[in-house]
């Protein structure tokens, strides 16, 4: 079986896929890919079906050694990526492409320049085994993804048997001779730059419930994600936001893009490792086509909100899966 | 009286019993969860009970907003509608070493009991598990007998070791996770509560009926060691 093994992890490493969406009833989190649509699409890149499981590197990336021949594509961040093979001299590997891969070479991501999170897929997908219906890592729970953490050098990592459509796209690269990608990429969601974000979010429960003032500053203001952040949410600083009445709360549901306000009146931004429920106020949701988006801010960087309606928000969410769709169409135009 | 069916983000709805007092509303919860999971539909992915609601989680790629207030409506049982919880009656050994009842004596100093007054009241009350949430397998377990209602610690622990029996406020609690957490630490037992290679993974369903048992630190010992 192919492996391919961990030299040197970075920040927060993981195995990830699109999560667990069905045991929200046992406490357990959705989880999955923060950024669902650069995991979908560096899968689908190589071949693979979009659930297969991915390595997530957060701002800093990992260093991998590969066993055999492989089939990968790296998507999200840019994680200015190397390619350390036995006597040539180290060369750039682009993103959002396939790439093959000559067995004993080694592959170098870097701090991210630009976006947060990046995503790599390898054709067959990273075989770690399925727990609960996926193969998702939930740190805080320790289970799932490779040993229930964070990679770690010296990890050895299964790879899944390739497909008819893995093959159909090494194939592919070999037509284009020596080169190991072609010129061609995809990109379907631009990264943040260092300018102020714009998330869009749809009113909650309790957004009614914030003080006049508080609701000019949710739409209007600023907002810094603090250092204070990780899968499971983002703390958002600087502009403190009251409700007309202090309210105790039974724990009632929760997603990833809720914004709770807690009593110190600094909002979290919920992401993918979210528990289910949450017993503080709700004053917005990030609608779910701008949680890929909201994976590639780092801390530090800042955040205004712009209210949209529930039509809205559901019209992005299609029209987001639509245009990835269209793309890796394009794709197997291409390559297949 | 009907719930309140309310936006969850654009791909949740919660349907809530506000206005009902909390026994009322958890069997309101407990019924249509039962209801709305017997009828579930092409594009609902999950439903999650919790005290006084329940989210129905749905693909918006597949349900519209209206899809699914109409399905809600049209699946939800009567309130009137007679309704069973099913009931299994489960034992919790737990083990009151000092070295795992981090708190106990801190509650016993509230209400002026001893440590061993503290471990009578919770061990002969009965619980029910209200709702499995916050980490995987976490039970919230009503039926904390009055004197042992203890305020949640000013400044959470970093980390809660797994087993761990709580209480918080008026609620008693078991940690099935090592996770951050502000409830009073009592004692911890040796028994799983989430195991995700298990099936089911949780030890505990809501409706539960709890009882904590004694083990003394060598019977922990023992039972921790088993494979």
């Amino acid at each position: 079986m192919n492996r391919l093994r961990i030299l040197r992890a970075g920040l927060c490493s993981t195995v990830q896929d699109l999560g667990r969406p069905s045991f929200r009833d046992l406490g357990v989190p959705v989880g999955g890919a923060m950024d669902h649509v650069s995991h979908e699409l560096a899968n689908r890149l190589v071949g693979n079906p979009a659930n297969a499981a991915t390595i997530e590197n957060t701002l800093t990336g990992d260093e991998i050694e590969f066993a055999k021949d492989s089939l990968i594509a790296i998507t999200g961040a840019a994680m200015t990526p190397v390619l350390h093979c036995t006597g040539a001299d180290p060369q750039p590997v682009a993103q959002n492409r396939p790439v093959s891969i000559p067995a004993g070479s080694r592959l170098c991501l870097q701090s991210a320049r630009r976006g947060c999170r990046s995503y790599l897929a390898i054709a067959g997908g990273i075989n770690v085994p399925v727990v609960l219906e996926s193969r998702s890592t939930v740190l805080h729970a320790s289970f799932g993804g490779h040993q229930g953490r964070m990679l770690a050098a010296g990890d050895d990592l299964p790879i899944g048997v390739l497909s008819s459509s893995n093959t159909e796209v090494l194939a592919y690269l070999s037509t284009l001779g020596q080169f190991v990608h072609p010129r061609w990429f995809v990109r379907t969601m631009d990264l943040p730059n260092s300018d102020v974000a714009t998330l869009r979010i749809i009113s909650a429960t309790h957004t009614a419930q914030l003080m006049q003032s508080a609701r000019t500053l949710l739409s209007e203001s600023e907002f810094r994600i603090s250092s204070q952040s990780d899968r499971m949410g983002y703390r958002l600083v600087d502009q403190p936001l009251e409700l007309e009445q202090r309210q105790e709360l039974h724990s009632e549901g929760a997603v990833p893009g809720t914004i709770q306000l807690p009593r110190d009146g600094n909002p979290i931004l919920l992401m993918a490792d979210c528990a289910p429920t949450g017993g503080y106020p709700r004053i917005g949701h990030v609608i779910s086509a701008d949680l890929s988006l909201a994976a590639q801010l780092r801390p530090g960087q800042l955040v205004r909100f712009q209210m949209v309606t529930l039509e809205q928000a559901q019209h992005c969410c299609r029209h987001q899966q639509q245009c990835l769709t269209k793309a890796l169409a394009m794709v197997e135009l291409i390559s297949r | 009286m009907n719930p309140s069916i309310e936006q969850l983000g654009d791909s949740a709805a919660l349907i809530v019993w506000r206005s009902l007092d909390h026994s009322a509303a958890w069997l309101q919860v407990q019924n249509a969860a039962a209801c709305l999971d017997r009828n579930r539909i092409e594009g609902i992915v999950a439903t999650a009970p919790a005290f006084k609601s329940l989210t129905v989680y749905y693909d918006c790629q597949i349900l519209t907003w209206t899809d699914i207030v109409k399905w809600i409506e049209e699946k939800l049982p009567s309130p009137s509608q007679p309704f069973q919880i099913p009931r299994r009656e489960i034992e919790i050994p737990v083990c009151y070493d000092e070295e795992f009842a981090l708190d106990l004596i801190s509650v016993a100093s509230i209400h002026d009991l001893s440590p061993d007054e503290v471990i009578q009241l919770l061990s002969n009350a009965t619980y029910v598990v209200q709702m499995i949430g916050f980490s995987p397998g976490f039970p919230y377990l009503a039926g904390l007998p009055i004197q042992l209602h203890a305020p949640r610690r000013a400044a959470p622990r970093i980390q809660v070791p797994s087993g761990s029996v709580a209480i918080g406020g008026e609620q008693a609690g078991i940690y099935s996770c090592s996770t951050p957490g502000g409830w009073n630490i009592v004692g911890r037992t040796p028994v799983r509560l989430f195991d995700p290679q298990r099936n089911p993974p949780c030890l505990l369903q809501t409706g539960d009926r709890i009882r904590f048992g004694r083990m003394d630190r060598r019977q922990f010992d023992d039972y921790a060691e088993q494979p």
